[in-house]
């Protein structure tokens, strides 16, 4: 049983970090679908900025990953 | 829920990296010389791309048709991209870009297979690109920029024009965060594709057994969570060919991103 | 309870030498890197160069193609310009030919009308001569007979023979003044 603790700690951190990161590709997205609708020529800009945006808040929810394999593994 | 742990714990062995013709060996990362399962799997998918795209080139003509234009339309598509965040000198990445997407494509999709590994599902292949990626680019920026020019860029023009305590307070400050920032791209890079197409295959892994041990319980509960699981295992199936693909793209699109903003270091 | 399954499951993952680990291992670094770089160099020379020449060769294609169409366009249009030209100054010429052959036709008319009237006048002019000599010829005879006819019938009116001499004078006299009256 000495492992769960571990195991818990890892899935309250990559919990926590797809929470902040979901929040924040949510925002991106639905504020690219706005800008989309509202300059439909501008589609293609728009998602590749939408991209790399998502991939900025992507990589803090991927930072929880790692934490939460580095736990595990602890 | 009898057995679960055994199969979760063989479904976790199978996705970790092993030798090839040893299932119960183990790899250590300064291993060099391992033939590891899922290097088996990326060379399938380099034998894969290979021939599709050699065969496509071959048929290629004025007037395209079938395989052809499919692999056209696939290299107009890359010209497209490459040109879009690099301007007009992006042509010459077509190659680079090309492979790197199609040989992640074709990786990602044939690791679907029931009994294969998708190749990008092993932090050794995404980290060995994702690092080549990061070298690549800083290469061109400091040669299209000269050393200092490159890393002087890293500061906005900006900050450069202010007085000297924000210019070097300031400056230096936003200088470390911009070479973290560099540091965490090829990590991030590794990490999405990795923990996207390993988790991918885990969630499969998951309903597959839930199917089955559905099955195994003999009772009306067993049988309603069985045919649950399985529909979730079709709409996942469906969902990880759409992440394969658009993870592949990810990768690529920021691989650009990251080229064109190297060349264009200079202009913010 | 599902919970703990889990981390049962991840020791025994662990026992039986899996590892999830994020540590990349060198057995998969240089293979893919490798892999990577055999795949770039082979699909440069056989796949991505000759598709990007074809695609380039088919834009260059298409371009030339309608450019070429517009200069056929501008050629087509051009001769037909010359065409019309050509047709125009051709009715122009074939109506001022039609033209002088009126103006010839209209003068020669005019020639043999001049020429007939000519002729006829002269016609005219000559039957009137004779007709004057006839006439001359005539009124001579006349006053030759009605000279010698008057002597006599006046000199059985009279009953007096009068000398030749005077009678003479008296005709001449008298036909003189008939002859006047003739004229008149």
């Amino acid at each position: 049983m000495e492992g769960s603790i571990n195991v818990l700690g890892a899935g309250l951190a990559y919990g926590f970090a797809a929470f902040g990161a979901a929040i924040g590709i949510g925002m991106v997205g639905g504020r690219t679908v706005e800008a989309m609708a509202r300059q439909p020529e501008m589609a293609g800009k728009i998602q590749t900025t939408f991209f790399i945006a998502a991939a900025f808040a992507e990589a803090l929810g991927l930072l929880g990953f790692v934490l939460a394999l580095i736990l595990m593994a602890a | 829920m009898e057995g679960l742990s055994e199969k979760l714990a063989s479904k976790l062995h199978k996705y970790s990296v092993l030798p090839f013709e040893d299932m119960y060996g183990t790899v250590s990362p300064l291993d060099a010389f391992v033939f590891t399962n899922y290097i088996f799997f990326l060379i399938i998918a380099f034998v894969a791309t290979l021939v599709f795209f050699v065969v496509a080139a071959n048929k290629t003509a004025l007037v395209p048709k079938g395989i052809g234009n499919l692999a056209e339309t696939g290299v107009e598509f890359i010209r497209n991209l490459c040109v879009d965040s690099m301007g007009k000198e992006g042509v010459k990445f077509v190659p680079f870009i090309g492979t790197l997407f199609f040989f992640l494509l074709f990786a990602n999709i044939l690791g679907l297979i029931p009994g294969t590994l998708p190749a990008t599902g092993t932090i050794g292949v995404t980290a060995a690109w994702a690092v080549m990626v990061f070298l690549l680019y800083n290469y061109i920026g400091i040669k299209k920029h000269g050393f200092i020019g490159y890393f002087k860029s890293f500061v906005p023009s900006g900050v450069r024009e202010m007085g000297p305590l924000g210019k070097w307070g300031m400056g230096s400050f936003i200088f470390i965060l911009e070479v973290l920032g560099h540091f965490l791209r090829p990590l991030t890079l590794a990490m999405r594709l990795f923990a996207n197409t390993f988790a991918g295959g885990m969630i499969l892994g998951i309903f597959g057994i839930f199917v089955v041990l559905g099955v195994k319980e003999i009772s009306a509960i067993g049988l309603l969570s069985s045919g649950l699981s399985l529909v979730m295992l079709v709409i996942m199936y469906a969902f990880k060919l759409f992440v394969g693909v658009i993870q592949a793209y990810i990768f690529t699109l920021l691989t650009t991103a990251y080229i064109g903003g190297a060349l264009h270091a200079d202009e913010h | 309870m599902l919970f703990e399954e889990f981390a049962y499951a991840a020791e025994a993952a662990s026992d039986q030498g899996a590892s999830i680990s994020i540590i990349p291992s060198l057995a998969e670094i240089w293979p893919s890197l490798f892999a990577f770089a055999v795949l770039f160099l082979l699909l440069k020379k056989f796949a991505f160069g000759p598709i990007l020449n074809m695609l380039q060769k088919r834009s260059d294609t298409i371009r030339e193609s309608l450019e070429k169409a517009e200069e056929t366009k501008l050629e087509a249009e051009r001769l037909l310009e010359d065409y019309k030209a050509q047709l125009a100054e051709a009715r122009a010429e074939a109506a001022g030919l039609a033209e002088q052959s009126r103006k010839i036709a209209e003068s020669m008319k005019d020639e043999i009308v001049a020429q007939a009237n000519e002729e006829a006048a002269l016609i005219i002019a000559r039957a009137r001569e004779a007709v004057e000599a006839e006439k001359k010829l005539a009124m001579a005879e006349l006053q030759g007979s009605v000279a010698a006819l008057s002597v006599s019938v006046a000199g059985k009116l009279i009953g007096e023979k009068l000398s030749e001499a005077d009678h003479a004078k008296l005709i001449e006299k008298y036909l003189a003044e008939v002859g006047s009256f003739n004229d008149n």
